[in-house]
């Protein structure tokens, strides 16, 4: 059990990898048309920022999973370097995201670790997602046919990101020691309340997500295969609701099923992506040579189709692989812990994370409908960098809470042992 | 916990099988799609290439060059007009409004999007990108032939294919365009920029009888030895009866003279008796209702209704109408399955590509596209179609010293505009070994298939024995 706690010599090879991919394409960035000097600082700071939250931390915090941490980090490097080629200047916005995500992620991290009376805190939480939500629906701003946005001058916040990691959190608190319907009824509230307004904001990406999570963190705390199938048909039924609802889920849906009908209208952008994903090939055209941006919204929802068209085939799927790490890192911890609000919290934030994941993925190549949601830790855009630390930093807390349970047991084995 | 743990495990195994999809889902979608996605005239990059890169050539199977890049590096295509009219549809135009054409639907290649790593560095040194040369499998001389051979005043299509190794020999459309003077391109007539031989939809008329054949070979055992009683006209229910043209009828007539002599009420009788499943299964497995997305060119579907019920229609469309349609290049590639012992060949466009560096990569090997039917029901499919060119509809499709076997179809056509002449089909091949070529010719309102379209397919079959040799 202890040596999990210790340093692996993988470890290193994976960073200097890391490292080397970083700092290689900030160069090649750096000396695109002249010499930019921002990419230069980046070429060797981003891999110290890496190489610290790696070494420093890991001796600070022993037991943080160092592989959830080099995928997260490399994923935010990776975004950074394909935000820097395609805008400069929001590359920058990004990387100011990206710094207060991790010292976000830290607190994070040591609030889940250490805090034990989250049944206080609780329904404080619920009541302000609530509010952000309800907030939302009246001053809030529209694009993309969703209404999900409050504009704060300086900071467009999208209150939906920071609802899944409330609900993550309430559900694991919750669905730990509450059994009976009459305790769980508030929970069901809030869940129920959250997945309604943002129906109501037409953002229908989070919906799903929210819906998927509840059930699933519902399945693993219970195992009721019953009602979470029945849960699971709910969800049918409500998307076939929506899609006889909403005109743009319609429109959504026609679109994926062809979208050579209009490749000039509504199909124009997912034909794009296509187009860019096969003018890549297998190995790409290498950084700077291709041209991703003739996709709209390539820097957020699109983004994958950009890294597979510079950085090829191989790259994405290597992508695919990092957030696969993620998540079967994230499911081990919630197999290891001991107490059931550990195990549910790395439940939740796991599965909020692979399946945004899943549905962009699957979106930008044309598997399943598009929902606007954004690449975690790639995508351009503040709440979703946010959300996502949040995320992170909830499971690598579970992950310090694990490793010291294990150490306790084990110092409590070895004194037995050297008493007898 | 331990229940906990459970349930982990089980969202742990649904995870892993869904990003395992999603990867699978996408490798393969690249692999399969990724060229086709590639060369849409919707990609801006091949636009902007042009400006960058020196295109490579164009050349046909005897090295002929169709489309070149000059000095200045305008787009040229160097041969004479006729020959440049006749291989309009199969090299397509510089601004992508011909999709199918070699200049758009190989533009990975002309272009140089496929340069190996050793190209790509060569590049760097020199500063130049060119592309690669492109041959194709299609004979120019031999398509201009085709354009001289067809009826002036009437548009339609050939396809012509080897059938032992799929390369298409002659994919002919009309009306042409000439590549050379886009500005006659636009307004002079519409559907222009269709390649009807890969993508025309007609209906097959009694060329379809092919597939009801196979199917009544393969589902009814003792149909060989039957006799049918043709009285000229068959009562299917209260609206619909069968007739033949003319109305004379036929007599009594085995299967195999009904085939040669395309008797309607054999055949109408033959897909009452199949029924609607059966036929369909056998059109499907001959590739009607499927997607013909090849390497080198795509091919449309031919459509198959999938909601037959009427008898009527059901037994009309044993024999040629309904809502069937087929594309020419499809019905080629049936033709030569019958030749090749059932075996469909997968088309080929491309002989062969020379990158800027002179390495040349050959074509692919001959791959089966699909077994349309057993060698058994093939071998006596021939003999059919064999004595329909010796004996019945489509004598005038017959070459002096080869054995020819064909299928005439005479297809109505009616627009809203009143009626006009019938399409004129012709679908056949040449059986002997030396030749294998396969052809279909479809005339539109030419008339009778059996005169127009049988004749031309005849002397379009001869210039192309006589050139090989």
């Amino acid at each position: 059990m202890r040596s999990d706690a210790l340093k692996k010599p993988e470890v290193d090879w994976i960073l200097l990898a890391m490292t080397l991919f970083e700092s290689t394409a900030f160069l090649l960035l750096a000396f695109r048309e002249g010499v930019d000097f921002v990419p230069l600082i980046l070429a060797v700071s981003m891999p110290l920022m890496l190489i610290a939250q790696v070494l420093l931390l890991g001796r600070a915090f022993p037991h943080m999973d160092r592989y959830m941490l080099m995928s997260a980090n490399f994923l935010c490097g990776l975004g950074l370097i394909m935000l820097y080629r395609l805008d400069a200047n929001l590359a920058l916005k990004q990387l100011l995201f990206y710094g207060v995500g991790v010292m976000v992620m830290l607190a994070m991290t040591v609030f889940t670790a250490k805090f034990r009376r989250f049944s206080l805190l609780r329904l404080p939480i619920m009541a302000v997602s609530v509010l952000l939500l309800a907030l939302t629906l009246v001053i809030g701003k529209e694009t993309y046919g969703a209404k999900n946005w409050i504009d704060l001058g300086f900071f467009s916040l999208q209150p939906s990101e920071f609802v899944k990691v409330a609900l993550v959190m309430c559900l694991a608190a919750d669905l730990s020691r509450r059994r009976t319907i009459r305790q769980l009824l508030p929970l069901g509230l809030f869940a129920a309340l959250c997945v309604g307004l943002i129906v109501l904001q037409k953002d229908l990406g989070a919906v799903l997500i929210c819906f998927l999570v509840c059930l699933t963190v519902y399945y693993a705390a219970t195992g009721n295969w019953l009602l979470s199938l029945l849960g699971l048909a709910c969800a049918a039924g409500g998307s076939a609701a929506l899609y006889h609802l909403f005109d743009h889920v319609k429109k959504r849906v026609s679109i994926w099923q062809n979208p050579w009908a209009s490749p000039q209208g509504d199909g124009y952008q997912i034909i794009q992506s296509l187009i860019a994903i096969a003018s890549g090939g297998m190995t790409g055209t290498g950084l700077g040579l291709g041209t991703p941006q003739v996709v709209p919204v390539v820097e957020s929802d699109f983004i994958f189709a950009a890294i597979c068209e510079e950085f090829g085939i191989l790259v994405g799927l290597m992508v695919i692989l990092l957030y696969v790490v993620l998540f079967v890192r994230g499911l081990m911890l919630a197999m290891r812990a001991q107490s059931s609000f550990h195990a549910l919290l790395a439940v939740g934030a796991v599965t909020s994370l692979s399946l945004q994941t899943f549905m962009i993925v699957g979106g930008v190549i044309k598997m399943v409908p598009l929902t606007g949601v954004t690449l975690p830790f790639v995508s351009y855009g503040g709440s979703s960098m946010l959300s996502c630390m949040l995320m992170l930093g909830i499971l690598q807390g579970v992950s310090i809470a694990v490793g010291e349970q294990d150490e306790m047991r084990w110092r409590l084995a070895r004194s037995k042992e050297e008493r007898t | 916990m331990k229940q906990i743990r459970k349930n982990v495990r089980a969202v742990l195994a649904l995870m892993l099988s869904l990003f395992a999809c999603l990867s699978g889902y996408f490798f393969y979608a690249v692999y399969d799609n990724g060229s086709r996605w590639f060369t849409t005239p919707y990609n801006t990059r091949l636009r902007a290439a042009k400006g960058r890169v020196t295109p490579g050539d164009i050349l046909d199977r005897n090295g002929v060059v169709l489309a070149t890049t000059d000095e200045s590096g305008a787009r040229v295509y160097p041969v004479e007009e006729r020959m440049r009219r006749a291989v309009s549809h199969v090299v397509g135009d510089v601004d992508g409004d011909v999709p199918t054409g070699a200049e758009t639907f190989l533009a990975a290649d002309l272009l140089g999007f496929r340069a190996g790593i050793a190209e790509r560095a060569a590049r760097l040194f020199s500063g130049e990108v060119r592309g690669a040369d492109v041959r194709l499998t299609v004979d120019a001389a031999l398509q201009t032939e085709i354009a001289r051979l067809f009826p002036e005043a009437h548009d339609g299509a050939v396809a012509l294919i080897d059938y032992r190794t799929g390369e298409v020999l002659a994919l002919y459309s009309k009306p042409e365009y000439d590549a050379a003077r886009p500005e006659g391109f636009d307004g002079s007539r519409e559907g222009v920029r269709l390649n009807r031989a890969t993508q025309g939809r007609y209906a097959p008329g009694s060329v379809f009888k092919i597939v009801t054949l196979v199917c009544a070979l393969e589902n009814l055992p003792d149909v060989e030895s039957r006799v049918f009683d043709c009285a000229g006209s068959l009562k299917v229910d209260d609206e619909v009866s069968l007739t033949d043209s003319g109305g004379a009828g036929h007599g009594r007539v085995t299967l195999k003279e009904a085939f040669a002599k395309s008797c309607n009420i054999a055949f109408g009788s033959l897909a009452l008796e199949l029924g609607p499943d059966k036929l369909r299964q056998t059109a499907e497995r001959m590739g009607f209702n499927g997607n013909f997305l090849f390497e080198d060119l795509i091919v449309y579907e031919s459509r198959f209704p999938k909601d037959l019920q009427e008898e009527g229609e059901l037994a009309w469309t044993g024999v040629d109408q309904g809502r069937l349609t087929a594309v020419p290049m499809h019905l080629a590639m049936i033709a030569g399955a019958a030749a090749n012992g059932g075996k469909m060949m997968q088309p080929q466009m491309v002989l062969s590509v020379r990158d800027s560096l002179g390495g040349v990569r050959d074509r692919s090997a001959p791959k089966v596209a699909q077994e349309c039917m057993s060698e058994e029901v093939a071998g006596i499919l021939n003999a059919y179609m064999i004595a329909a060119v010796e004996e019945g509809t489509a004598s005038k499709a017959a070459v002096a010293g080869e054995t020819i076997a064909g299928k005439t179809g005479t297809a109505q056509v009616n627009s809203s505009g009143g009626r006009y002449s019938p399409h004129a089909w012709y679908v056949g091949y040449c059986a002997s070994q030396e030749h294998p070529l396969a052809i279909a010719v479809v005339v539109e309102n030419g008339g009778s298939g059996g005169e127009v379209a049988a004749s031309l397919a005849g002397e379009i079959m001869r210039c192309a024995i006589q050139g090989a040799r």
